[in-house]
This record gives C-alpha cells, structure tokens and sequence, in this order.
C-alpha cells in the first residue's frame, strides 16, 4: 500500500494506542469496592461474563479501527488501480527524455532537447503529488541514464533535473530506458495508472525503426512528442583517418612530426543543394599548430574527403600519444561538428622473427629460408648475416621458436612473424596468444615442408582465435594468380592503387587452404578467389591484437611472391598498419563500453568537458559509461597512464532527417498501446482538467464517522447506560 | 422508661426509629431505649398495658396443677375442673441470631450522612452504617421490648458458628449483657472472609434450648438457600417458631454504582473487576430470586420473614415482632 502522507498515517496511527493506554491508566486508578453481596455478583458475571468480554473486545476493537480510520483518512492511502481511498488513482508518468546526439539539433532558436524539457515541464504542471502522482526521468543519451529514479512525487526536484538534462554524443537507447521502464511499470500500476512518456523529435538517429520495439506489460497509456517536421542544415566531421595510426619517430628527430589525416565532410539537410565552402580547422593535441582549410562543396555535393598533412611540434615525440581534432563552424547541429584522432607514437618497431635459422646463412637464393625472405622484406638494405639488426625505424631480431614460451623471450615486440609455426610447442602459442592479446601484431605462415598441417590446431588453441586450414596444402598447376581484394580500410589501403599491377607477375603454385568459418577479413586472393592473406581479429571479444594469416609459405616452392616487388610494400604495410591495429586505434565512439587492456583501472579526462572527469575500469569495461566526447587517458593501478582513448560523437545517431510518422506511429504500437500524441498547440493530452485532491480521504473519513457512530450505539448497548433509569426490583 | 436523653417535644418519637437518629447514639444500650420509646409512643394502644393482669383462656386441670388457679365459678357451673390462665402467666422466650458474619460489615450510607450532625465515623472508627449495626439496633430494641414485658430473652452471635451467646433471663441484667454483647461483638475482621453457616448455628442454638422459643433471625442470607431451608427445618422440627428479618443495604438492593471498578468480597472472594451497569439486571435478577427463595422456605415453614433496609426505620420490623409475639400469646402456643 502506498501512502500520499505516511508521516500522517503513522502519526496518527501511533493514536491506536491511546484506547489501550486509556484502558490501563482507568485500570490503575479504581480504588477496589468492598463487596457484601459478591455471591450474586459472581453468579451474575458467571452468566454474563462471555457477553461482556465480547462486549469490551467489540467496544475496543472499534476504538482502535476507528483511529486508524482516521489515521488512513489522514495518510490517503493508495489502493490499488481504481484509487479506493482517494478518489481518482494516482498516476506514474515515466518521461523519457531524449538527449542523445541528436537532441541537439537546433532549428527555429531552439533545439530538440529544449523543446522535449518544454514537454516534460509542461506536463509536470498536470501532476498531483498530493494525489499521488509520480514521475521519474530516463534520459536517452545512451546508454539510457536514470534522471529522476525511482518516480518521484516531488514535482520541484523532477523539474530541477529536467533543467540539467544536456545533449550527450551518443545515441538514443530506448531500449535500455524502456527496459527500465518495464521493471518498475507492475508497482506502479498496481497503485494507479501507468503512463510512459516518449519525448524526442524522432529523428532517424532517434530509434531505429526498422527493429522490432518489445511490448509493455500490462495497461499502459504511451505518449510521445510528435516527430520533427524539418531538418536543419549540418555539416559532419565523418572521419579524420590517419594514414598510419603508428607514427614511428625517432626521439633524437628534433624536427617536426608530420602526420597525414583523411578528413571526410558530409552535408546534409536542405542546403545540400547549394555549393558552399565550409572551414576546416585540425588542431594537434590541445595546445599545438592548427591547420586550417576550406571544404569547398559544390552544388549538390554532399560528402568531401581530404588527406590534409598536419605537423606535430618535435617535442611530442617519444611522449606518449599524438591527439588531432578536426572541426567545422557551429551549425544545426553542434554535436558532431567535431571528431577526435589518437595516434600511437613508437621510436621504432620491433619485430621477431620466429625461425631457428640464421639468416643470410645463404649464399644463393635458392637457399633461402621463410625467415630469409621476411627478413629481407622488412629491412630491404640491411647487412644481411646480422642476427640483430636496426633499420630505421624497423628493428628486427629473430628468436627460436622452441624456446618462445620462455618468460620475456617476446616481451617488448610489436609485430611477431613466424614463418616455421610447426616449431612452437604449446608454450610457446600461449605466449605469442598473450602478446596477441595485449595488441601485437602476429603474423603466420605455413611451414614449406611440412606434408601434413597440424600446427593449426595448436595455433587456435594458443592464440584464441577462430580460424581453421586444411591438414594438406592445395598443388596449383597451372600456378595461380594473385588478386587483391579492393579495401579502402584495409591494412593495404595505402598500397591499394599499385596492388593490381603489383600483384600481376606474382603466381602461386600451392596454398593451404583457409577452412570456412570464423571471420577473417581478405587481404589478398588467389585467381580462384581463395584466399592468399587474411586479417583475423584477435579473440576473446578483446579489440585489440591483430593476426595475420597466410595461407602460402614464403618459400619458392610455393610461390615466387619473394622475389617479386610486391613483397616488400606488402610486408611492410601488413607490419607498419598491422601494428597500429593491433594496438587499436584509440578511438571509439561515445555511448560504447570500450574493451580495455588488462591493468587499466580507469579512464581520466584530458582537459574539461560534458561528463565524468574520471570513469573506473572493471574487468575491461567502463563503470560509468562516457556519453560525451573527448579524450581519455588509461590508467594503470600504478597510475602510470597505458594510452589515450579518444571518444568520438556516435554518428549513427546523429543522421537527422525526420522519421515518417505513420511509420514512427506503427513502430510505437509496438510497445502495446496505440500512441497518443502531444498536439503542438496542446501541452499534453488529458493533462489541463487535473484538478487538486483534498488533503484528506473523505471515503475513509466517512467510514471514520460511520463506525464512530456504531460504536457510539455498540458502546451505549455496552455500558448499559440504559440500566440506570430502570428501578430495581425490591 | 428511663429517659437517658433529653427530647425536643417538637420531635416526634418515631424518629428515633430511623437510621440517622439512631446513628447519633453513641451507646447502643440508649440506642434501644429510644426505639422503643419510639416505636411505643407511635400506637394507639400500648399492647402491653396491664396485659399482666388480663385473662387468656380456659384449659382442663391435669394432674399436678397448680390448685390455686381453678376457676371455681366454671366448676361450680359446669362441675368440672378448669384452669383459668392469665396473660401475666404466659411467658415467651426469644432468642435473637445475630449475624456477624463478613458480609453483614457492608454499609452504603457514610455515618456522617446517617447522623446529620457531623458524627463521620461510629465509635470503632467506621465511616459507615453497616447492616450490621442496623441488625444490632433492631435486636437491642427487640430485647428490651420483651424485658420489659417480663419475658425471657437470649441472644446467640453467629459467624460460621455462634460466637458469642447470653443464656436466656427476664432480669434487667441480662438486657445489659446483651446489648453489650452486641456491642463488643462487631463483625471481627478475623470472622470477615467466612460465611455464616446456619445449620451448624441452628444445630449450637438447639443444644441450649429446650423448650419452645420465638427465634429472631437478623442476617443478610447470603447463604446457600439450601443450606438455609435445612436450617429452617431443623427449627421446625423441634417445634420453635422463626422470625426472619433480612437485612439489607439499599445499594445491595439496587446496585445503583456506575463506574467499572475492582468489587472485593467481604467473605474471601476473589476481587471482581467488572462495569457494574453491564451485570445491574443480571445480579438484580439473582439478588430477587435469592430473596424470594428466602421468603418462600420461611413461608412455606409458616415462619414470618421481613425485609430490612438499612436506609429505612425500624417501625416495620418491630411491629412484625410483635404482632407476631401477640399471635404466639393469642393461641397459648407458650402456656
């Protein structure tokens, strides 16, 4: 039972006690009677004893019923849907307020999010607290944020919330709010009338239509903010992509960093249709050089890519993570306006090269090993014979894959190549896979001289990841071209012109076949559309760690891909992009729980902005999720900080053309009642008429003063008052 | 009739039979006087003027009367020898019963109510009058009445037994030693708690008595009837003649209390907490049928019964004793 004025009700219901305490102190204070006649006394209470305990039992019970009668009136209690005590049922209004990206979209001097709070206050004014009107506030912002929760009667406090609810940078999630919803909704109709209240402009970031809305339980009144009806003109940063996410630098390099970024424009919204020329500014890090260019559309033109080449001071380098932001001018909408880049920097990158065999031990080239070729690859002009060797920004060691398993034998590499995976024991794989998932890049060949595969099982099962080859290689005969797999993202994007014509003399004449299932991501195919290269996401749901598959030995046996140009951009860009890949690339969009590293602990802000200065890590999820954008530092329990993060505006919900009505109509239904929409001219449906309850329940004080008076008629027939006018017999 | 107090002729003797005029006096034994000063003064005729003297009956000479009460005019006539008996020659025996069992303390009227003059409480210290001083005025009264008539009186106090007893005599002397019993026999907080027992008290009476007696009861009867009827025939049996006087307080009667309180018997009961106005008509209902059980075994034995009321005179209960001891006279029940 809920009570609108419990301080009242148990106030007054503590009066119960007075009947009883009443009783007792009259109890006290009789003084005994002496008594000649008690035998007739006794026989008469003998007789009568049985009515007169009935009598006092009726007499007090009805005392005591009636002060909590009274008490009842006075703390209005709510029973059940139909309101008995009082009057009209209270009602439970959930406001779900949207606030996600796109709630910031401005048009006519006033953005989405200010006309649905308007909504919201408006209807606020249509509560009865007295009554036992409640509402609670879930803004949408996803992941959906509880406002004002568990409902609240207080009216004052709702609104104050109301007025602190900002536009975040993600996306609306309806169905983390209504999922909260649905939890509370059976208390709420068990002591009144439900209503869920849907305050959005329903633009296409809003909701996703075309998914299936799960129903309400129980009765329950829907309403919901009509759509917009325009959408205002905007311009989106979609993507500020460097070219390579690993900037390799010397520290002792004292001059400036140069960094290229692919900055992609889009407009949308009514002036698409006219050309315009939009600045464009990149800032490096929070206080460094800023670019600035001009996004010139031409009519109709609605998206503009650039590669626009920024500096970073020397001084950056060697020190941690490079930070770049691209931004346009305010416009119709201001949450997308800008977009954030993290880029790893590394003086070099070490590679190992896991083979028992020395390198350059070869005097001609047919006796070259896999690790020869790799070697070779990767360090073009380097002295060949050199176990260790440094070449520019590259390091190449080797180490012997039999003793791999040994503590901090990898340790330190950014890239792993092994050419020879048939010589890593099980310790080994497990290594490597911890190295993996810690964001190294491993890259794997089959063995050349191996008849039967079974090295890829042992490889599964170390590295965690799904992906499966033939036990026998596949012979080709005639040879097999190489084709390349046409990526504008992929690890070989930046080659992605020259790989047609690179990839013309090269020829494959055995492969071992890529099993189907898991899902690798092609980089290379054979004329016969199997695949030659393929990038394989590390597993373990973890985002970071690359591995890379070849399902072709370097080996000239299988394929004279070693001694064609191609090997060296092509090793090269696997190692160089690879790693950056591997390492993740540091961005993530606002709203989404980021998979961490192990040993970050939380995530700090750099620098002001919207939302929470510091969010705690647990077990590589966020605990307090970020919904605004801006750049993060990842700290270590030690305080040392592993990486930045940067969280960028959730561009999936920021597209904010109008959703279709009829069909936001139809959608809505979906959760179990036909929608009752907020009519532009009317501030809520049904909500002006709500008039003010008393402050007592007069059915319960009726039922007071009825059982006031039984009890007066019980308590007379009781007291036998009657008796006193009637002259004894004599 | 010995004046020990000095009456207003204004005032009439009658008052001297109510309650609050009897309250005023200290002595019991001046208490008696004035009530049958009292009550004498009320009649037209006094039954006992020269009654002595006057002629009763006839009755056939057995052998062994006396010769000197012959009617020699009746032999003369008729010749055959008659006695003539005269009413001096009668002489009645009483024998009063008083209760001083626990219940008999109870009184509703305070002292000072009673006396009108400020006396609050009785020699002993009781704020009230008690059936029990009532039962005692009456048998004071009562025994001088039938001193003076030259008529033997004993008086028997009873509990659970007969406590305290005066042999029966005709001498002035014995009238003080019953009203000193009377007054030296209070109920005895030691006695309060029991219940009188009659039979056992009828059984102790008859062992002293002898001949036939007039038997002057004053108790409440708050006794098991039955045990009151066994009484009452065992007195039948040995040919006595009873005069039952109940005596009541009017609150017992009424039971005219309105507040809930704790009643503590008199008699060792327990202590009853109850509101009274809901048990009134029930305990009036048992209280009339007890009393009308009373009334019906004397009846039905052809014994008088009377009601007393503490709050009431004594005239009534007065004149029943004595129309009933000229009844007794009247059919020679004695000579």
């Amino acid at each position: 039972m809920t009570l609108l004025n419990p301080i009242l009700f148990w106030a007054a219901a503590a009066c119960v006690s007075i009947p009883v305490l009443v009783h007792l102190l009259m109890r006290r204070r009789r003084r005994p009677v002496p008594w000649g006649a008690m035998q007739f006394l006794l026989q008469a209470y003998r007789k009568q004893r049985r009515r007169m305990k009935l009598e006092q039992f009726l007499l007090l019970a009805g005392r005591c019923l009636l002060v909590l009668l009274l008490a009842a009136a006075l703390g209005k209690p709510v029973l059940g849907a139909a309101g008995l005590a009082g009057g009209r049922p209270s009602r439970t209004v959930y406001l779900l307020v949207d606030n996600s990206i796109t709630s910031g979209a401005l048009l006519d001097g006033q953005t989405d999010l200010e006309r649905s709070v308007g909504f919201a206050q408006t209807l606020l004014d249509g509560l009865d607290g007295g009554r036992g009107d409640r509402a609670a506030v879930l803004a949408l912002g996803g992941p959906a944020e509880a406002v004002v929760w568990p409902p609240s009667r207080d009216a004052s406090s709702v609104r104050e919330a109301l007025r602190d609810v900002r536009p975040t940078d993600s996306r609306a999630d309806l169905v983390g709010a209504l999922d909260r919803v649905r939890s509370d909704l059976p208390g709420a109709q068990s002591t009144g009338e439900a209503e869920v209240v849907l305050l959005s402009a329903w633009r296409e970031g809003s909701a996703d239509l075309s998914a299936a809305i799960q129903a309400l339980p129980g009765r329950v009144r829907v309403v919901s903010s009509p759509p917009a009806t325009a959408e205002p003109g905007n311009v989106t940063v979609t993507e500020v992509r460097p070219l390579r996410s690993v900037v390799v630098t010397p520290s002792s390099d004292a001059a400036p960093i140069p960094v290229r970024l692919a900055v992609t424009l889009r407009r949308t919204g009514p002036g698409v249709s006219a050309g315009a020329s939009i600045p464009l500014v990149v800032r490096t890090g929070d206080d460094g050089p800023s670019l600035s260019s001009e996004a010139v559309f031409a009519p109709g033109q609605a998206e503009w890519t650039r590669v626009v080449e920024v500096e970073f001071p020397a001084a950056r380098a060697g020190q941690g993570a490079l930070r770049a932001t691209a931004g346009v001018p305010s416009d119709g909408l201001d949450g997308d306006n800008a977009r954030r880049v993290v880029l790893e920097t590394r003086e070099r990158l070490r590679v190992v090269v896991l083979t028992a065999d020395r390198l350059g031990v070869a005097s001609t080239i047919d006796g070259f090993t896999p690790a020869d070729w790799l070697a070779l690859a990767i360090g073009p002009d380097a002295d060949v014979g050199v176990r260790r060797r440094q070449d520019g920004d590259l390091t190449i060691e080797t180490q012997d894959p039999a003793r791999a398993g040994g503590a901090g034998v990898l340790a330190g590499a950014d890239a792993i190549l092994i050419p020879r995976p048939d010589l890593l024991d099980d310790a080994g794989w497990r290594a490597v896979g911890e190295l993996l998932a810690s964001g190294t890049l491993v890259v794997v060949f089959p063995p050349p001289a191996a008849q039967t595969h079974l090295w890829p099982e042992a490889m599964s099962k170390g590295l965690g990841v799904d992906v499966a080859f033939a036990r026998e290689a596949a012979v080709h005969t005639p040879a097999l071209a190489v084709s390349p797999v046409t990526s504008t993202r992929g690890l070989l994007a930046i080659i992605g012109p020259e790989l047609p014509e690179l990839a013309k003399p090269v020829s494959v004449s055995r492969s071992l076949p890529l099993l189907p299932g898991g899902s690798p991501e092609p980089l290379l195919q054979l004329s016969d559309g199997t695949v030659l290269l393929a990038a394989v996401p590390s597993g373990g749901g973890a985002a970071r760690g690359l591995l890379v598959v070849s399902t072709v030995a370097m080996d000239l046996s299988w394929t004279d891909l070693p001694t064609k140009p191609l090997m060296v951009p092509l090793l090269q860009e696997v190692v160089r992009q690879g790693v950056g890949r591997a390492a993740g690339n540091g961005v993530c969009e606002a709203g989404v729980s980021p998979v961490l590293g192990p040993g970050v602990v939380e995530l700090v802000r750099i620098g002001a902005g919207e939302g929470p200065q510091r969010s705690a890590v647990s077990q590589g999820r966020l605990e307090v999720p970020i919904r605004h954008a801006g750049y993060y530092t990842a700290r270590a329990a030690s305080g040392v900080a592993m990486g930045e993060i940067a969280f960028d505006p959730d561009l999936g919900g920021a597209r904010l053309a109008p959703a279709e009505p009829g069909q936001l109509s139809r959608w809505l239904a979906g959760l179990g009642a036909e929608p009752e929409w907020i009519g532009a001219g009317e501030s809520a449906p049904g909500r002006a008429g709500a008039s003010k309850d008393p402050p007592i329940s007069f059915p319960l004080l009726a039922a007071a003063l009825v059982l006031a008076a039984a009890e007066a008629v019980v308590a007379r027939f009781a007291s036998h008052a009657s008796v006193d006018r009637e002259e004894p017999a004599r | 009739m010995p004046e020990q107090v000095q009456r207003p002729p204004e005032v009439d003797a009658s008052l001297y039979l109510h309650p609050q005029t009897l309250a005023r006096l200290a002595s019991l034994e001046l208490r008696a006087k004035m009530i049958v000063e009292g009550f004498a003064s009320g009649q037209h005729r006094s039954p006992y003027k020269g009654s002595s003297v006057e002629f009763a009956q006839h009755r056939p000479y057995v052998a062994g009367d006396d010769l000197r009460h012959l009617d020699w005019k009746v032999y003369g006539r008729t010749d055959k020898l008659h006695l003539k008996q005269h009413q001096q020659e009668t002489h009645l025996d009483l024998v009063l019963l008083a209760d001083a069992s626990g219940s008999m303390m109870y009184g509703s009227r305070s002292f000072e109510d009673a006396s009108g003059e400020g006396v609050k409480a009785s020699i002993d210290g009781r704020a009230t009058w008690s059936k029990f001083d009532h039962a005692t005025a009456l048998a004071a009264a009562m025994a001088y009445i039938t001193i003076q008539q030259g008529d033997r009186v004993g008086l028997g106090i009873f509990a659970e037994q007969i406590i305290s007893i005066i042999r029966r005599s005709s001498s002035s002397a014995t009238w003080r030693q019953i009203v000193g019993a009377l007054a030296t026999h209070p109920v005895n907080p030691a006695h309060a708690g029991r219940k009188a027992s009659l039979v056992r008290v009828i059984d102790q009476t008859l062992a002293k008595v002898t001949n036939r007696c007039l038997v002057v009861l004053l108790s409440d009867l708050f006794m098991d009837i039955e045990e009151f009827r066994e009484g009452l025939a065992r007195l039948r049996h040995a040919g006595h003649d009873l005069i039952v006087f109940q005596v009541l307080d009017r609150r017992e009667e009424t039971f005219d209390f309105t507040d809930a309180a704790p009643f503590v018997g008199l008699e060792g009961e327990d202590a009853l907490r109850v509101d009274p106005r809901a048990l009134r008509r029930e305990y009036l209902q048992v209280m009339k049928e007890h009393t009308s059980e009373v009334q019906k075994a004397c009846l039905g034995l052809g014994f008088d019964y009377q009601r007393v009321c503490t709050h009431d005179w004594l005239g009534p209960p007065l004149a029943a004793y004595v129309a009933r001891r000229n009844a007794m006279i009247k059919r020679g029940k004695f000579g």
